[in-house]
């Protein structure tokens, strides 16, 4: 079964085939461009809040975070934030035991070592009859 | 939505060549990518300088390519695959229009050959209306056979093929010119009615939209405004199903209180479950109904009320009625149900895992930890 964790609408996944998850983000970026806070790696923003799921900066050389490359025609209508797929992390790999995720509305998880993919929670808009990504 | 075509002059120019001058069982192969699809096209030279082109592509379960999805002479180009699935579509008919043998309809390229200068566009690439205002140096703009072209664009209920201007549901047998002009006098009506139907669901695709668009802008408004002045007399509890992020949603059933927000509400509880020492409830909701010509004015709608477990802050969710929203199977009646669709595990269950889920609802438990990965942790 799935090890998980799950901090609000944001869900990590372990990955324990290594072969499988290099080849998964193999096209992705290992640089994380235009962080908010420059040193942390974050995993989700926060669109009214501000608030966002993230390792702090002491920690953060040891968990790799893979970004899907941005090309020219990318955009993101679903957000006043425009594009975000350089900030957000689509995968991590935690080098190290018990890294911490932190967040300004959820108490601190620990993730072990290891890879893992994020994934944000989906939720359906009964009025525009569509899904899409919980915003906070 | 609609697929970017990137036109190849040389490509074009190359296989009308081959057409020309292909002996009986002589093959040209082509390929491009869609997304992680890789499509190959091959043809192959029959009688009378007419070639058939099949296609193969690396997520189709068969590997041999079947029957031929296109019939081509120098003069036309005609559909004949016999699969008129609008998944057949996106094989032959996207992958075929994105070869870029026919440019874009209407569509500007920049003409590298008279280029001297960097211009940040690819010579393929149909630019958009702001693209060409954004180059100064107008001359190296042009339109490849004076606008004329193809396109597609993929509505919810079709593809449909753009021919010079005039969208129809691609049909058997029908021909178009190099150009992208239809050669076919008759369309079916099996064509045109899908067409009619696409445009319509499209029309009221968009209408839903705007008005789910408008209503929440409206009442993110009224919010920021009792926020800003401590006064929210002029919200009421239904507004909460028009706001579209969660913590907007949160914030006014702080201000109502769940308690009254469910005294005021026309729902029933489906199912309740507590995983993790977290209670949820799914709720069944009666909501306004926004479809245009809506004969009921009402709803149902799933709805999630889960507690966030570091705050004590109570959040609901909406949750797809179905599995399948265009389908409408498998109702989601369970709180695990929700759950694995809320996190996506939903589209990676299989017919058998769909047959399980069944049974487990049939009986009256909730569905297996086998389909919904349980946290170890949740915050």
């Amino acid at each position: 079964m799935k090890i998980r964790y799950q901090q609000g609408d944001v869900i990590i996944t372990k990955e324990d085939d290594q072969a499988k998850f290099n080849k998964e983000y193999e096209g992705y970026s290992f640089e994380r461009k235009e962080n908010v806070k420059k040193d942390s790696v974050v995993l989700a923003l926060g669109e009214v809040t501000g608030h966002s799921h993230q390792f702090k900066p002491e920690e953060t050389d040891m968990i790799v975070s893979y970004h899907q490359k941005r090309n020219r025609y990318d955009h993101d209508s679903s957000t006043s934030m425009g594009y975000i797929g350089d900030i957000e992390a689509q995968a991590i790999s935690v080098l190290d035991e018990d890294m911490t995720l932190y967040h300004e509305e959820h108490a601190p998880i620990t993730i072990p070592k290891g890879n893992y993919s994020i994934r944000i929670v989906r939720e359906f808009d009964h009025m525009a009859q569509t899904s899409r990504r919980v915003w906070d | 939505m609609g697929s970017q075509i990137n036109y190849s002059p040389k490509r074009r120019e190359s296989f009308l060549k081959w057409l020309a001058i292909a002996k009986k069982d002589e093959s040209y192969t082509m390929d491009y990518d869609i997304g992680h699809r890789h499509t190959i096209f091959f043809a192959i030279m029959g009688n009378k300088g007419k070639a058939k082109i099949y296609n193969v592509n690396k997520w189709a379960w068969k590997s041999e390519p079947g029957s031929a999805t296109w019939l081509i002479s120098k003069d036309s180009i005609q559909w004949v695959s016999s699969n008129e699935n609008k998944w057949n579509y996106t094989d032959s008919i996207r992958g075929f229009v994105r070869l870029g043998l026919i440019p874009a309809y209407n569509k500007s390229y920049v003409n590298k050959k008279i280029v001297d200068k960097d211009i940040p566009y690819p010579d393929n690439y149909a630019l958009t209306s702001k693209e060409i205002d954004s180059i100064k140096d107008k001359s190296v703009i042009y339109k490849p056979l004076d606008g004329d072209g193809i396109g597609i664009r993929y509505l919810r209920q079709a593809h449909l093929l753009n021919l010079n201007g005039k969208e129809i549901v691609p049909f058997r047998n029908m021909k178009f010119d190099w150009n992208g002009n239809l050669i076919t006098k008759i369309i079916p009506a099996a064509s045109k009615n899908a067409t009619a139907e696409c445009f319509k669901e499209d029309r009221d695709t968009k209408s839903r939209r705007r008005k789910a668009n408008a209503a929440n802008n409206k009442i993110v408004y009224k919010l920021k405004k009792a926020q800003k002045n401590n006064d929210y007399s002029d919200l009421k509890v239904n507004d909460i199903w028009y706001l579209t992020n969660v913590t907007h949603r949160t914030e006014l059933i702080n201000h109502f209180g769940m308690e009254n927000i469910i005294k005021e509400l026309d729902y029933y509880v489906k199912h309740k479950n507590t995983i993790n020492n977290n209670e949820y409830e799914l709720l069944s909701v009666k909501i306004p109904d926004l479809t245009p010509n809506a004969i009921e004015q009402e709803r149902e709608a799933n709805y999630l009320k889960m507690t966030n477990p570091t705050t004590g802050e109570i959040h609901i969710e909406g949750v797809a009625n179905f599995l399948s929203n265009w389908s409408e199977t498998d109702p989601i009646n369970s709180v695990g149900m929700a759950l694995a669709w809320r996190n996506g595990d939903t589209n990676d269950w299989s017919e058998q895992d769909k047959s399980q889920v069944r049974s487990y609802l049939a009986e009256g438990s909730d569905i297996d930890t086998d389909l919904y990965a349980i946290p170890r942790t949740i915050t």
